[in-house]
Formats: structure tokens, C-alpha cells, sequence
């Protein structure tokens, strides 16, 4: 999860668990950090690269935009599941990532059972994707 | 032009009479002056003649009375010095009969009394002779006989009476002509004065319409000139550069605004074509502009410039301008050249380049906001939501009362910065983003983004075929989702009814929008557009933006917007838009 906001880091955890997503989290506060995670991750092969990354747009430092497009080009991690989260509605972001390749734009809601349906949307997504969850 | 000739005509033929009858008078004058000097010529001629005449008569009357004296005194006396006179009178006769002779030559009339007058002098003289002879001769009673015979008393008063009708004659002639000089004088005299009493009218009457005439040429130069100064002036103080061509496109006139800008001098520009002078490229692609006065000048017909036009004056300078050329018309509808207005539109230029960047600057500013504010917020509001789920045995009743209230204070918190967004949205930052838009499909849109209000309400929405008009999309959207969002709010105990109706007004669309709703207090009817009016409380929560937000971007594209209601029964908000109109000079915007 690449998202600056703690109370955000909070609440999506908290779906993804009311979601029953068993998922081993690691969390990055700035765009600058994901990048040199993906970076670390191509440079090691012990590196851990993950399966699915929830991508907020307005980070600190690097814009989501910026860290989706550079970890389409690493080696290792450029197929990665992203789905953005982000409070933005514009057209225009929603556009402009899914050209990047993000898979799915889920918008913050106010609404506490809206937000918490962004565990289903991930839940949906990794049963699609190919690779096998982590066993527990 | 005609009719002033034909006026020039009238006014000058009692001119023309004028002239003619006062040469006719002059030369009247001319004419009877010298039958006049003729006539008193001849009569002083001819009186002279008759003055010999009437001399000549005398001196053969006394001479032949001398004569006769002389021998009278003789026969009395005997004495031979009483016959001075007569002798003087014989020595004088010789002379006295050639006079006679040649004056009969120059009076035919009386050359036959002159010729009886001489027998009867020959026989008198004889007779005196006679007598006188016998006298000497001292038989005094031979000379008393022949005196007594009286035949001498005889010839002498035959001689008289023809001497006497001679005189007569004369004098009467020399009267015939001098009363036929003194008529001819008295008809000169006639005419001269009438004459000059009519030349001298004529002669006034032409001073007064020289006069006048004088007059109305100096009124008409000084018009003219008057005229030519203020048009002169007029054009050369205008703020804004002119230029006039002849129908060929050379250059006949350029004010000092138009030298300044095209960077030509007034004597160097006239007589020049003015696409030599005035130079013209596109601010953009740099390729040349057709000269608009070419095409006046070959349509017959007002030409505005296309937008973003930059004039290339002589020494290279660009400057944005403004104009428009117009053809120029003679009384006879001939073309007899065009005129071009133009001015420099830099200030303008930059003012709406800052404004573009100002507005870009205030919706990127707006954009931020809206992130930044609404993310914590709408975070904190999960955040209440999920306190009261999952502590609610914690909270109890009261704990829970709380994060209800502050959950409706963020849910309020966050409309109201929906609402402000949309009106700073109404804003029209960009003027490319009004393209043809189908009101049809931003009624969809809508009726899509209110389906959770729609189906809680039970409304029933419906909408005749809407068209398609200039209009950014997201306004279009916005503003059909503000009035069917507001007739969705306001109703009544009945499931909402909306209508959307729409028609054709001269070059407008009039959108209807009917409800069955609460309906608004004519109070109010007005008031409801101003921003942040509201007429409820909790019951019906909003911001009071919502109508300002519709108004603003209706006002936005030249329309107007307004609502009629009747409480209690339903309101109509009404929104005219212009009809997308096909504008001329300008491409066709593809639909769509």
C-alpha cells in the first residue's frame, strides 16, 4: 500500500479485514519510498515484489502517476496488480491511470459502506489474478 | 447632379435676356443718335443754302431799289451824281445773276422763278436805261412817257412777287427740316432716357445677382472647406487606423493612427497598393491573411478580420489587430473603392493571455482544494461511522447520539464543498471545452447520478427529445442535475412528477423543467437564485448554491434562467439558451 494518510492506512486495513483478505501488508508513505521499493525488489532476488499494490494518486514527494509508470518498467514487478484509491473524481485521473495500467480506480467514499466494498473490489481482484494467494 | 445643372439652366436665361435686350437698347440708341446727327446735319446744310438764298433776294431787291433810286434822282435833277447808286447797282448786277445761276443748280425746285426773274431785271434795267438816256439827252418828257407807261412799276412787282414766293419757299424748307431734326432729336431723347432707365435696372438687377452669386460660391468654398477640415480632422483624431482605397486597391487616404501602425508614410503610402502596405499573417501559423479590403472591394460587402491577426508593419514589427473593411459606394451605387479600420488590440491581447493564465491558476487552485479538503474529511466521517460499529457497547446511547451528530456535520461539511466546488466549476475557465453538446445525453447523465434519490422518492421523470447546443459538458450536466436533484427534494406527500419540455423561440431553446412539488412563495420566486438563500431548515438540508451554480453557468453562455410556481401545486424553472447557430467565417465544429 503506497498511502501517506495513516487514518486511510487504518480504514483500508480495516476493509480489507472485514473482507477476510489475509494478506501480508507492507506499507509506503511517499512515492519516492514505493519507487526505490520496486527498485530494491529488481536489484534483490530475496526482495519480497508484491502481488497487488494499492496506489493513491496524491502522494508526498513522487505522484502516483509517476511511481505506476516507472514500476510498469522494472523487471520484476511490472505486472503487478494496481488498483488506485484515491478521494480524487476527476476524469482526468481516472484517464490518465488507467493508460499507466492500473487495473481498478476505486474512489474513497464518505460513506463507511462504500469504503469498505474496496475489500471486495480486492478480494475480486486477486481471484482473477493467476497467482495463488500466499498460503496463510 | 443633374438637377443642379438644369437649376444652373434656369437661372440663366432671364440672364441671357437681360443681355440681349440691353444690347438691342444700346444699339437702338446707336442707331437714332445718328439718324439724329444726320437729321440736324442736313437741316444746318440746307439752311445754310436757304440763307443764301433768302440773301441773294434781298440783295436783287435793294440792288434793283438803287438802281431805281438813283434814277429817279437823275430825272428829277439832271444831276449826274444821283446816279451813284445806280451805277454802284448796274457794276453789282453781273455778280448778283451768277450767284443767281448757281444756286438754281442746287435748287431744282426753284431754278424756274430764278430764270423768270431774269428777263424781267434785263428789261427793267433797259428800262431804266432808257429813261436815264433820254434824260441826258435832255428830252425829259421822252424819259416821262416811258415812265409813265408804268411798265417799269410792273416789272418790278413781278420781280417782287417772285422773289417773295422764293423766300416762301425757302423758308418753309428750311422749317420742314429743322422740325424733322428736332423729332428725330426728341425720339432720341426718348429713347436714351427709357433706355437708360432700363439698363440702369438691368444694371442694378445684375449687381445683385453677381453679388449673390459671389456670395454663394464663398458659402459653398467655404462649406466645402469646412467639410474636407472636419472629415480631415475627424479621421486624423480617431483612435483607431484608417486606410481608403480606390476600386484598383491603391491607396487614396491613411490617418496618422494607420501610418503609425503600418509603419508607411502618408506620401510614400498614396498611390500604393495596400497589400503592399497592409501586411497581414496569422498569429499562429505565420502563413498570410487575404486582405479584407480585397474582398470587399470584389464582394461588395462588409468584411470583419478573423480573430488572432498580427500586422507586419514596413520595418518587420507585429502587432495583434482588430478590424473590419467595408466597400465604399458613389451616389450611382458605383464601387468607387473601399476602407479599412483597424486597431492595435496588444493591451486587450495580454490582458486575456494573463486572464487565461489567471483562470488556469484558479481552477488548478480549485482543484487542490477540492482534494485536500475533501479527503480528510471524508476520512474522519468513515471514521465516526466506524467508531459507532464497532464500540457501540462502549459508547452507550449517548456516545452513540455524539458520532451521529458528528457524523451529519462532516455529511453536511462535505455537500457544502461539493456544491462550492460545482459553482467555482460554473466558471468558464476555457472556452474551447463549449463544443455541441446533447442536452439529451447530460439529461441521462443526470437522471443516472440521481437514480438513489429517484427510487427512494418514487419519482417519475420524463423528457421530450432535447437538442444539442454550445456547452461544456460538465455544465450541461451540472445544471440538469441541480434542477431535477432540487424537484427531487422539494416534494410533497405525493411520489414526484418531472417533466422536461422543450421548444423553439426565435434563436432560442426554452427548457422547461415541471414539478409537482411544495411549489415557492412569489416572495421568493427571485430571491432563490442568490447564493446561499435557503427557505428551509433540516427538513430539506442543501447548501443554497445550487440554483446560483445553474443561473451562473446559464448566464455563462448568453442565457437566462428563471421559475414560476404556484405553492402548493408544482414549480416550472425555465432555462433559454441560444440556438447553436452556423456563425460565418468561422469552421463548422464537428458534432459530437
Amino acid at each position: 500500500m503506497v498511502e501517506d494518510n495513516r487514518a486511510d492506512v487504518f480504514l483500508i486495513r480495516e476493509a480489507l479485514n472485514e473482507a477476510g483478505v489475509n494478506a501480508e501488508l507492507y506499507v509506503v508513505p511517499d512515492g519516492e519510498k514505493a519507487i526505490r521499493f520496486f527498485n530494491m525488489a529488481d536489484a534483490d532476488d530475496n526482495a519480497p515484489c508484491p502481488i497487488l499494490v494499492i496506489l493513491d494518486i496524491n502522494l508526498p514527494r513522487k505522484h502516483g502517476g509517476e511511481v505506476l509508470r516507472q514500476m510498469r518498467q522494472t523487471r520484476k514487478c511490472a505486472d503487478a496488480l494496481v488498483i488506485v484509491v484515491t478521494s480524487s473524481d476527476s476524469d482526468q485521473d481516472r484517464q490518465q491511470m488507467a493508460q499507466l495500467g492500473a487495473n481498478e480506480y476505486f474512489r474513497k467514499s464518505s460513506e463507511f459502506r462504500e469504503f469498505m466494498k474496496l475489500g471486495e473490489v480486492v478480494k475480486r481482484l486477486l481471484g482473477q489474478s493467476e497467482v495463488p494467494p500466499p498460503a496463510p | 447632379m443633374t438637377s443642379d445643372r438644369s437649376r444652373g439652366r434656369v437661372t440663366r436665361t432671364p440672364e441671357a435676356l437681360m443681355l440681349g435686350i440691353s444690347l438691342l437698347i444700346i444699339g437702338l440708341i446707336a442707331f437714332l443718335s445718328y439718324r439724329s446727327g444726320e437729321a440736324a446735319h442736313t437741316a444746318r446744310q440746307e439752311g445754310r443754302i436757304t440763307e443764301d438764298i433768302l440773301t441773294l433776294d434781298a440783295a436783287l431787291l435793294s440792288t434793283l431799289k438803287d438802281a431805281e433810286t438813283g434814277q429817279r434822282g437823275f430825272l428829277l435833277t439832271g444831276e449826274e451824281r444821283y446816279l451813284d447808286p445806280y451805277n454802284a447797282a448796274i457794276a453789282a448786277m453781273p455778280a448778283l445773276l451768277d450767284r443767281m445761276r448757281a444756286t438754281s443748280a442746287l435748287r431744282p425746285d426753284q431754278a424756274a422763278r430764278f430764270t423768270s426773274i431774269e428777263p424781267l431785271l434785263t428789261q427793267k434795267l433797259s428800262e431804266l436805261k432808257s429813261t436815264i438816256d433820254f434824260r441826258r439827252a435832255k428830252r425829259l418828257p421822252d424819259a416821262m412817257a416811258i415812265v409813265e407807261t408804268d411798265r417799269g412799276k410792273q416789272y418790278m412787282d413781278e420781280v417782287r412777287a417772285i422773289c417773295a414766293e422764293i423766300e416762301r419757299v425757302e423758308v418753309k424748307r428750311r422749317d420742314d427740316f429743322d422740325a424733322a431734326a428736332a423729332a428725330s432729336a426728341a425720339n432720341l431723347r426718348r429713347v436714351s432716357v427709357g433706355g437708360s432707365l432700363i439698363l440702369a435696372v438691368f444694371l442694378v438687377l445684375s449687381t445683385i445677382a453677381i453679388f449673390r452669386g459671389i456670395a454663394r460660391r464663398d458659402e459653398l468654398f467655404r462649406r466645402a472647406f469646412a467639410g474636407e477640415t472636419l472629415l480631415a480632422t475627424t479621421l486624423a483624431g480617431i483612435a483607431d487606423g484608417v486606410i481608403a482605397t480606390d476600386a484598383d486597391g491603391r491607396i487614396t487616404f491613411i490617418n496618422p493612427v494607420a501610418q503609425k501602425l503600418t509603419g508607411w508614410g502618408e506620401a510614400e503610402a498614396n498611390g500604393s497598393p495596400i497589400n503592399r502596405v497592409f501586411q497581414i499573417v496569422n498569429e499562429t501559423t505565420r502563413l498570410k491573411v487575404d486582405n479584407p479590403i480585397d474582398k470587399a472591394l470584389a464582394q461588395g460587402v462588409v468584411v470583419g478580420l478573423a480573430n488572432h491577426t498580427n500586422l507586419i508593419s514596413k520595418t518587420g514589427g507585429e502587432v495583434p489587430i482588430d478590424d473590419s473593411a467595408a466597400p465604399l459606394w458613389d451616389a450611382q451605387d458605383n464601387l468607387i473603392g473601399a476602407v479599412i479600420v483597424f486597431r492595435d488590440i496588444s493591451a486587450r491581447r495580454n490582458a486575456e493571455d494573463a486572464l487565461r493564465i489567471s483562470n488556469q491558476e484558479l481552477q488548478q487552485f480549485v482543484d487542490a482544494a477540492a482534494h485536500d479538503l475533501r479527503a480528510p474529511l471524508g476520512t474522519v466521517k468513515v471514521m465516526a461511522q466506524l467508531l459507532a460499529k464497532q464500540f457501540a457497547q462502549d459508547l452507550g446511547p449517548s456516545g452513540l447520539e455524539l458520532t451521529g451528530h458528528i457524523n451529519r456535520g462532516l455529511e453536511r461539511s462535505l455537500n457544502l464543498l461539493e456544491d462550492l466546488l460545482a459553482f467555482a466549476r460554473a466558471t468558464h475557465f476555457d472556452e474551447s471545452a463549449a463544443k455541441p453538446t446533447s442536452l439529451d445525453a447530460a439529461f441521462q447523465s443526470a437522471v443516472e447520478n440521481l437514480k438513489t434519490e429517484i427510487e427512494a422518492s418514487g419519482a417519475i421523470v420524463t423528457c421530450e427529445l432535447l437538442p444539442t447546443v454550445t456547452m461544456d459538458r460538465a455544465h450541461a450536466l451540472q445544471l440538469f442535475q441541480n434542477l431535477l436533484g432540487n424537484a427531487l427534494k422539494y416534494h410533497g406527500d405525493t411520489p414526484p412528477r418531472i417533466h422536461v419540455a422543450v421548444r423553439k423561440d426565435n434563436a432560442e431553446w426554452l427548457l422547461s423543467f415541471a414539478d409537482n412539488g411544495i411549489g415557492i412563495a412569489h416572495a421568493y420566486i427571485e430571491e432563490i437564485f442568490k447564493p446561499f438563500k435557503r427557505l428551509h431548515g433540516d427538513s430539506h438540508p442543501g447548501s443554497g448554491i445550487g440554483l446560483s451554480t445553474c443561473q451562473k453557468i446559464v448566464k455563462g453562455y448568453g442565457g437566462r434562467i428563471w421559475a414560476e410556481s404556484v405553492p402548493g401545486a408544482g414549480s416550472t424553472f425555465f432555462v433559454a439558451l441560444p440556438a447553436v447557430e452556423e456563425e460565418v467565417g468561422k469552421p463548422t465544429a464537428a458534432a459530437g
